[in-house]
């Protein structure tokens, strides 16, 4: 046990570094001239040259590089050349945001897609499991970012149902996380459906049915309980993924999070800040991964002998 | 397509081996296939006749302002008889300006898919292949791609892209012909969707390398003295060959929607290209008095994602039988 989570976190440094070395020569190998907007549209050459020394652009990019991960495990992501805010203290404000939007979500789609995977797997090639491939191949399918703005628009804008964006208490961020919601579970209850099809095929379920069990007893704790590990290795997978749904909705409904600070700094050319939020949201994938580590472990106990 | 009729069927041996004559006929029996790649086609022969109906006087130029476009009020007309989906802001034609979006966003999707595609296979078949230490390097590689949010890292470097100068002669010297702009454009977008979306190929295909490598038929190859170069391309490709092609078809479904995402965020492809994110962008802001102007191209976003989805889930279940149903993203 404590083997295993010490090899975890061990694996998180190390993708962890990967990332700022990834970000980084990204971030520097490609930029547009981040010291001409520091400086402003009316600097000329000199000044531009002396802030560019100044601020240690123009050394190699290998100190540049060692500079960047020596203040990174000071706890000091840089400073923002836009608004002179720190680059973690910008995040942390924002954190809160996406964080909650993003666990509502999945919170959404997991409530979903369970019962929808089940049913459709105890009714397999029944009407309704054909209606729910189709329409879930449907959603996924939809590009967020206008679900986003029909549903602001016919569900908030129009019924008054939900605040229409910007952010003033957990309501506003329902219709956000329904968005988001909406598009995913379709694939995850066919994820459901899949391995529950198969447990329900295994002899300890027709075992359990011969013994008189209730059926939904069958279903829930024989089958489910099995059928829902692989899909818990997925959802660690898609943790990436949700942060860039969360980039379009945070866009569409006003929402003050990372993704409106990371959209907002690449248009400001704003170095440190794009790198702070590219990590920190790598850092929270890492996170959620380790924690769904602890959620398999918890539902499968053959998980930790290995 | 029959060449990879008879690999698809003999990849497995315990199977029956099926005639190919009977394998496209299991194409046309699948409905998904049939209605995923009607869409498609469809889909591609709009965008490879649009400047054909352009040229014919069929459709309106989707880059000019027609002096008709507009209403009295300087508003975007509704769908009618005179512009069958209505004009945009501008008062530009939105039939014209969708069926020549088709062509941008074909083509970012497709180049970005091969990209995808070719980087995946190559990561995912030497990592399966060979195992050891190449494996682990390439493998951990693309688990820290997959651990950075791709969409984030596709803004940044989309974004930043814009008129940067790399110079690739020495500083001392004034000559300039080997200079690379990297301006925000098609190319721009294709390298940047292609580059965070090959992971999940890498990963499937190494998958089915690992489990045919411990055939029979690699192992003779190795005994009678092939390279592993040969045995990659000449063995081991033609018989992952039907699982490329389904997750190209899937890739594609991904690359047209990420597409779409960063036009929309206004780092795609730049402006005044029709292309169906930006014309959702800028169409949002009338969407009270003019809503055709975001219905429309998110109609065309659907009908397109949809298309490459549903034929890579059919082309799936006709292609390999043995996989999971609903699988792959």
């Amino acid at each position: 046990m404590l083997n295993r989570i010490l090899r975890r976190l061990g694996w998180a440094v190390v993708i962890l570094w990967g990332t700022t070395v990834i970000t980084f020569l990204i971030v520097h190998a490609v930029p547009a001239d981040p010291v001409r907007v520091y400086a402003g549209a009316n600097a000329d050459a000199e000044t531009i040259e002396r802030i560019r020394s100044e601020m240690g652009f123009d050394d190699p990019l290998v100190v540049q590089y060692g500079r960047y991960i020596g203040n990174l495990l000071q706890g000091d992501l840089g400073t923002s050349l836009v608004t002179g805010e720190r680059v973690l203290d910008a995040i942390l404000v924002r954190f809160p945001v996406t964080f909650s939007l993003a666990l509502t979500a999945v919170f959404l789609w997991m409530l979903m897609s369970v019962p929808l995977g089940v049913l459709t797997a105890k009714y397999r090639g029944r009407a309704i499991d054909r209606t729910v491939l189709i329409v879930s191949l449907v959603a996924i399918s939809l590009p967020v970012f206008w679900l986003a703005r029909m549903l602001q628009y016919y569900l908030a804008y129009r019924t008054g149902l939900f605040p229409v964006g910007g952010l003033a208490g957990w309501t506003h961020i329902i219709l956000p996380a329904v968005t988001l919601a909406l598009v995913i579970t379709g694939y995850y209850a066919r994820l459901v459906h899949t391995n529950m099809v198969e447990v329900l095929n295994a002899d300890y379920v027709r075992v359990a049915r011969a013994k008189g069990i209730p059926e939904y007893v069958v279903l829930f704790k024989h089958g489910l309980r099995n059928a829902v590990i692989p899909v818990i290795t997925i959802l660690g997978l898609d943790m990436a993924a949700l942060m860039g749904g969360v980039v379009f909705t945070e866009n569409v409904f006003a929402l003050p999070g990372l993704g409106v600070l990371a959209l907002q700094s690449v248009f400001n050319l704003d170095v440190p800040m794009i790198m702070g939020v590219v990590l920190f949201s790598a850092a929270m994938v890492v996170c959620a991964n380790i924690v769904v580590d602890f959620v398999y472990m918890w539902i499968d106990p053959r998980v930790e002998g290995t | 397509m029959t060449v990879i009729a008879s690999t698809a069927a003999n990849v497995d041996s315990d199977e029956t081996v099926r005639a190919p004559v009977a394998f496209h006929q299991r194409m046309l029996k699948n409905p998904m296939v049939c209605a995923g790649g009607g869409m498609v086609l469809f889909l591609v022969v709009m965008a490879l006749a649009a400047p054909v109906l352009t040229g014919l006087g069929f459709l309106e130029d989707p880059m000019r302002q027609l002096s008709d476009g507009l209403d009295a009020d300087g508003l975007p007309i509704p769908p009618g008889d005179r512009f069958l989906i209505g004009t945009d802001h501008l008062g530009r034609d939105m039939l014209a300006r969708l069926v020549h979006g088709t062509r941008i966003s074909l083509f970012v999707g497709i180049v970005a898919m091969l990209i995808a595609v070719c980087v995946g296979v190559t990561v995912g078949m030497l990592a399966g292949y060979h195992g050891g230490w190449v494996n682990t390097v390439l493998m951990r590689g693309t688990d820290v791609m997959l651990t950075i949010p791709g969409l984030l890292l596709a803004i940044a470097l989309a974004g930043l892209m814009d008129g940067r100068v790399i110079h690739l002669h020495p500083d001392a010297l004034d000559w300039h012909g080997l200079d690379i702009t990297l301006k925000r454009g098609l190319v721009s977008v294709f390298l940047v969707i292609g580059l965070i979306s090959w992971t999940w190929i890498a990963r499937t295909i190494r998958g089915q390398v690992l489990v045919l490598k411990t055939r029979e038929f690699v192992a003779s190859s190795q005994a009678i003295g092939c390279s592993d170069v040969r045995i990659m391309f000449r063995h081991l490709l033609p018989n992952v060959m039907p699982l490329v092609i389904v997750l190209g078809s899937l890739a594609t479904a991904n690359t047209v929607l990420l597409d779409a995402g960063l036009s929309y965020l206004g780092v795609g492809v730049p402006p005044p290209t029709p292309s169906w994110g930006t014309m959702i962008a800028e169409g949002q802001p009338y969407f009270i008095v003019s809503p055709h102007l975001t219905i429309a191209p998110g109609v065309s976003i659907i009908v397109a994602v949809v298309g490459f989805n549903l034929l890579g889930q059919g082309l799936q279940e006709v292609l390999d039988p043995y996989v999971k149903d609903g699988q792959g993203k």
